[in-house]
């Protein structure tokens, strides 16, 4: 049986990777548009979203994925955010290489805590509900902004995702 | 034992809606038709959306029936349809025989699917339009509140700082 917590983090890469495409058709200037009430531009909410992600996986593995960790404002291109997700989409997999996640297992920090910032202790579901959340509330706000502007929007749903993987499909009239 | 993940995401979800419309009960007649271009339409409609939709899902499994709120609802119907989807959400998990992975017809939808399908869509739809809400608040100057797990979790006592 696949992990649910795997299965809603696939969920994210995939729908990251889509909106990737998506805004690889877009010229700069629509990449830095925004609309009060979000993030910022398009191009920020990705990298934002890409950078956070890597933080919640560095607290859940306890390494870095890589070194030297990546920072929300060095994602200025497409290509960077893109190698990124793919940074997040083999440490989603590293994550549940050895079977399910113990939800109540305690983590006591981070290895990209600065020093002097304060330590926090938490049972491992939480942040890794927190990777499944902020994707899904920021990859909104720029559906919005795309919308908002009269640009093509994606169905990032669950329910695109389960048929691309299998996992539904449309019933056959003779059943 | 642990509480499932699964569980956890919904229990997130529930509580998340739960607070955004204690929020918008502050909220005139006039501000909760408010909406913003872009999104799914007015605030009082987006709820009663997600509560709609949420009560879909949890019928995929048979702990709630039809019929399912109208979109017109008010706050407080909308309030109590919410409390109804919270009870279902610990029903189902309360009765440990559902296989996740197990392939059902679903009529209703004319769909053959993975019964994980619904719980994760529940999961994704509320988080999608609940982040609307929060731009047609923030859009107009209205407050809008903390709905992440961080804030989940401090509530629940699953985070501490030192």
């Amino acid at each position: 049986m696949t992990d649910f917590l795997l299965r809603q983090m696939r969920h994210g890469v995939w729908a990251n990777e889509k909106l990737l495409d998506r805004c690889r058709a877009l010229t700069d200037e629509q990449l830095e548009l925004t609309v009060p009430g979000t993030y910022g531009t398009i191009r920020k909410t990705l990298a934002h979203i890409v950078a956070s992600e890597e933080g919640y996986l560095v607290r859940l593995l306890g390494s870095l994925l890589h070194e030297p960790p990546v920072r929300e404002q060095d994602l200025a291109t497409l290509d960077g955010i893109a190698a990124h997700i793919a940074h997040v989409t083999s440490a989603v997999e590293r994550l549940f290489a050895k079977g399910s996640l113990d939800p109540d297992r305690v983590i006591a920090d981070t290895p990209l805590r600065r020093a002097g910032a304060p330590r926090f202790e938490m049972a491992a579901w939480a942040p890794a509900a927190q990777f499944v959340y902020h994707g899904i509330d920021h990859r909104s706000q720029i559906d919005t902004i795309l919308s908002t502007h009269g640009l093509e929007t994606l169905d990032l749903q669950v329910w695109p995702y389960a048929m691309e993987l299998g996992a539904s499909r449309e019933a056959k009239e003779d059943r | 034992m642990s509480t499932p993940p699964m569980l956890r995401q919904m229990r997130h979800d529930v509580w998340a809606t739960g607070k955004l419309l204690e929020r918008c009960r502050s909220l005139t007649t006039d501000q909760l038709q408010l909406t913003a271009p872009g999104t799914y339409g007015s605030i009082q409609k987006t709820f009663a959306h997600i509560v709609r939709a949420n009560e879909g899902y949890l019928n995929t499994y048979g702990v709630i029936p039809q019929p399912f709120i109208e979109l017109t609802a008010s706050v407080d119907e909308i309030a109590s349809r919410l409390a109804r989807v919270r009870d279902a959400v610990e029903q189902l998990f309360e009765s440990k025989d559902v296989d996740f992975d197990e392939k059902i017809h679903d009529e209703r939808r004319k769909v053959d699917m993975e019964l994980w399908v619904p719980l994760a869509q529940f999961s994704h739809h509320g988080s999608d339009h609940r982040s609307q809400i929060g731009t047609i608040l923030t859009l107009n100057g209205l407050e809008a509140p903390e709905l992440d797990v961080w804030a989940y979790a401090r509530a629940e006592g699953a985070i501490a700082d030192f």
